[in-house]
């Protein structure tokens, strides 16, 4: 005790004049202290109460009813939060596999064994788009090497895929499974770890043992100059290089099974055999040859239509895996015969680009190439895909040789188009990319940056707020009007519309299965009298119940509503608005988790147009039957009466001369096939888009509750 | 020599202000008890307020669950018993502000009435006891105001729809604390500043 305290109480112990303690003045004193404790007290409490009431948070106020914040749905698993996150790019490297078409169109061979012209001299090869003039070579031999420098720093496979063909039982016969891609990747391996030098020996080699000769001797069977390590199925070395050798005899020997038929639909082609072996992991660059691409479209025993490209790409699963196919087209130059033309097979070759000639003098004058188009598939991951055009793009502006033009200068060369002679004129090297990819129509939930949900009574002023509820989803809280009623109400929700680079758009008048549920509901449905008895029955029936008062709140899970409805999805200002009705009559106090969903497939998307494929500067064409018929006519009365080269008249010689309304032999000399275009180039697409977009995505996910206060 | 007074002590009249005393502060102290714990279940039940987080660490352990927030979802056991625990922390801050009125009202009124058991002047006691009897009674009902004050803006005031239940509830002891007081004043003053026809009463 300290000294003043101890004085303090010691007055107390004074003595009266009776000899009595003074207890009136110590009861002054302890009076006097309880006054000041009472007073520090009251001082303290005052301040303790100020803390309480003003320092922290504002406690929430209890509103009328029963306190249904006390309630809440159940936790909420939020798949959309998963969903919404962007999905792996791809951008790992991976080797490169490069494809490289085979067909006869491609290397300017004529498949008839008995041919008027010749293929090649002694300064020249017409050798298609790996011709050579002297030191002068296609623009095709400079692509590939700038193919390779786009592949970068990775291992490069060649497959050289062709008009050859191995059926199922052959290879059971040589104990290999027809059923196994990779096989098939083997079997048509030319070279590993792939270097400039193999495209050099393309334009180089004699037209006979070409890369481009069906069956070539040279180039079917590569598999022992390999090393077994590299192959896929190294095991199976010695089978398959047993296979190709039988290919490359049976093919010598006219063995029609060795060489790849048309199929019912005259669909069947080297590209389709190559797209059914594609080994999905790697970036696959496949050249086309567009002439060599035959019928995209037949129809099954049902007489069902098949769009076979695109049937391909959805069974293999391209863009279910996240890959896209880059489209790029290459106007090159090309000089040789084409003995085939999408379906049409001519019984005299196309001669399409020639060395001209000073026929007085028997000199070489100049290169007379003429323009054809080369398409090339670029199958991978939308990163690598992207990565190889741009590198391709970076590789071509610095390839000098790409550059200049090339043609016949003095209008040596003329055919026949619509109807009018064009004389060909020199052109130059170009080029088109595109990217197919899986329509990014976007993926609109309540974790979309921007998403707001705006609740609007259609009459009086609203008592709607939205904030973001314990659940991590948006909650509407809606109290009622002045009356006690839930007005009607307008709920807007509003994505910002993703931008993609898919080169589509979203066309949302008429999306699929668009529709409001209720997933959650805890809703009041019945009031009893708050009594022990009523509790009991409550919780013995195991049902939420919030007493109140003298009133025992009954809440049902899970119930029924038809409350809201959805009104309308519409694209406004760049922005996705969907637009739902509540109706305030059938609210009932409580929670309503509740999930607007719609569904987008290819329906909903509109692909912009690519002016290169299917815009006003289309390099695209298609081969009608007729056109085919009048082709396949008029080169079979080429070979019935002029098989003699002597006897061809001259306006023949060359894509069939200009235009002329001279009858031939009773026939109308037709239009030059369109070998100057990429044939089935806008089919094609049509088709790897419709793959794209075929399946059913998951537009719209949008999870967010309404809380419905008690009236 | 003059004889001298002998007091005789008055058993019975011990007995009856102690039986004063324990009618009025235990009426005081039980009516509101009673009520918290029969009345408000079936009465007021839910009507608790949210506390303040300073409010709720006063509470015992088993009342401070009313601030954590209960599982999403609770089925309705866990919701029963969460809005239970959320009652009776309620109840223990009323109770715990209407106890602490009570005690120290009184504490008061028993201080008043010791510093009067043994008057120095018995002339003038009477008159001074009057006067301090004023004081103390103003005294008291400022305490059981500030009190019933103190728990007004603490948490009653939260509360929707009050109405008279609650008003009943809540304040009863505040209103009983003084009353009781004042009926121990003056029927169970002590017996120097007492009479039977006096301001204070003997009984």
């Amino acid at each position: 005790m300290s000294m003043k305290a101890t004085r303090f109480f010691a007055g107390a112990a004074r003595i009266n004049a009776t000899g009595k303690p003074c207890a009136r003045a110590a009861f002054k004193r302890v009076a006097l202290a309880a006054a000041l404790a009472l007073a520090c007290a009251a001082l303290s409490s005052c301040a303790a109460l100020n803390s309480v009431l003003y320092a922290e948070p504002a406690t929430q106020t209890t509103v009328s009813g029963p306190n249904l914040s006390l309630l809440s749905l159940p936790a909420y698993d939020d798949p959309e939060a998963s969903a919404a996150q962007t999905q792996d790019a791809g951008t790992a490297y991976s080797n490169v596999d490069f494809w490289l078409d085979a067909t006869q169109n491609m290397g300017g061979i004529n498949a008839n064994t008995d041919s008027m012209y010749p293929h090649k001299g002694r300064k020249y090869r017409e050798g298609g788009f790996q011709y050579h003039y002297g030191n002068t070579s296609g623009w095709y031999e400079s692509l590939l090497r700038d193919f390779l420098s786009a592949a970068g720093e990775t291992h490069v496979r060649t497959l050289r895929y062709g008009n050859e063909t191995l059926s199922a039982d052959y290879l059971a016969n040589c104990g290999l499974s027809a059923d196994d891609a990779s096989v098939w990747r083997d079997l048509h391996t030319c070279d590993v770890d792939t270097t400039p030098g193999l495209f050099s020996q393309f334009s180089g080699e004699d037209m006979t043992g070409s890369f481009y000769a069906l069956g070539s001797s040279v180039w079917v069977n590569r598999l022992p100059l390999l090393n077994a390590s590299d192959l896929e199925n190294p095991t199976l070395s010695q089978a398959m290089s047993s296979a190709l050798d039988g290919v490359k005899a049976g093919v010598a020997a006219g063995d029609s099974s060795f060489v790849l038929q048309a199929g019912r639909d005259g669909q069947q082609c080297a590209l389709l055999s190559a797209l059914e072996n594609l080994d999905l992991d790697k970036l696959s660059v496949i050249t086309v040859d567009p002439a060599s691409v035959r019928k995209t479209v037949g129809a099954d025993a049902q007489g069902q239509p098949i769009e076979y490209y695109t049937q391909l790409l959805a069974e293999r699963g391209v863009f279910d895996k996240g890959l896209c196919v880059g489209v790029l087209d290459f106007q090159l130059d090309y000089m040789g015969q084409m003995s085939s033309f999408s379906t049409a097979t001519f019984s005299e070759p196309l001669i399409w680009g020639r060395v001209i000639l000073n026929e007085k003098k028997q000199t070489f004058l100049e290169l007379g190439v003429m323009p054809r188009h080369m398409l090339t598939l670029v199958i991978g991951t939308r990163a690598r895909v992207d990565a190889f055009i741009q590198a391709l793009g970076t590789a071509i502006d610095a390839d000098t040789s790409l550059k200049g033009q090339r043609g016949p200068d003095n209008g040596e060369l003329t055919y026949a188009a619509d109807g009018q002679t064009v004389t060909q004129q020199p052109f130059g090297f170009e080029w088109h990319s595109t990217v197919i990819a899986r329509p990014s129509v976007g993926y609109y939930s309540q974790h979309t940056q921007g998403a707001a949900l705006a609740a609007e009574a259609t009459e009086s002023a609203d008592g709607a707020q939205t904030v973001t509820g314990d659940t991590g989803v948006p909650l509407v809280s809606l109290t009622p009007g002045s009356g006690g009623a839930q007005p009607d109400r307008t709920f807007t929700v509003r994505f910002p519309l993703a931008q993609g680079d898919d080169g589509t758009t979203l066309d949302v008048s008429t999306l699929g299965n668009a529709s409001i549920q209720a997933i959650n509901t805890l809703l009041l449905t019945k009031t009893l009298p708050n009594t022990a008895q009523n509790l009991a029955a409550v919780q013995s029936d195991g049902e939420t119940s919030v007493a109140y008062r003298d009133q025992l709140y009954v809440f049902e899970t899970d119930a029924q509503t038809s409350a809201f409805s959805l009104k309308n999805i519409a694209l406004e200002n760049g922005e996705l608005v969907c637009t739902l009705s509540v109706r305030g009559s059938e609210l009932k106090p409580g929670y309503y988790r509740l999930r607007l969903s719609a569904d987008a497939t290819g329906a909903q998307v509109a692909w912009e147009t690519v002016p290169w494929i299917d815009g006003d500067q289309s390099v695209s064409t298609s081969v009608t039957d007729a056109q085919v018929y009048d082709w396949e006519t008029f080169t079979a009365a080429i070979t019935q009466y002029d098989r003699d080269a002597k006897g061809l008249p001259k306006m023949f010689t060359h894509a069939w001369g200009p235009y002329t309304d001279k009858l031939y032999h009773s026939l109308r000399v037709p239009d030059f096939p369109p070998v100057y275009k990429s044939v089935h180039l806008a089919e094609l697409a049509t088709q790897f888009r419709s793959a794209a977009a075929s399946d059913q995505s998951a537009l719209i996910r949008y999870v967010f509750e309404v809380f419905v206060a008690y009236p | 020599m003059p004889k001298t007074a002998v007091v005789s002590l008055k058993y019975h009249n011990r007995f009856k202000v102690l039986l004063c005393y324990a009618l009025a502060w235990g009426l005081a102290l039980l009516l509101p008890t009673l009520g918290l714990r029969y009345l408000y279940p079936y009465k007021l039940a839910g009507t608790a307020p949210a506390l303040s987080q300073t409010i709720t660490a006063l509470l015992p352990e088993a009342a401070q669950g009313a601030s954590v927030p209960l599982p999403l979802g609770a089925d309705a056991q866990t919701l029963q018993a969460a809005l239970n625990t959320r009652d009776l922390a309620w109840r223990y801050i009323v109770s715990g502000v209407t106890a602490l009125a009570w005690t120290l009202s009184l504490v008061w009124q028993l201080l008043w009435r010791v510093r009067f058991s043994h008057p120095g002047q018995a002339a003038r006691a009477a008159l001074r006891a009057r006067r301090s009897y004023r004081i103390s009674m103003a005294g008291i009902w400022a305490l059981n105001l500030l009190a019933a004050a103190l728990l007004y803006l603490g948490g009653v005031r939260q509360i929707a729809d009050r109405g008279l239940w609650d008003y009943l509830l809540y304040f009863t002891g505040f209103v009983l604390n003084p009353l009781a007081a004042m009926l121990c004043f003056r029927l169970a003053a002590p017996p120097s500043v007492s009479g039977r026809h006096a301001f204070f009463r003997r009984l």
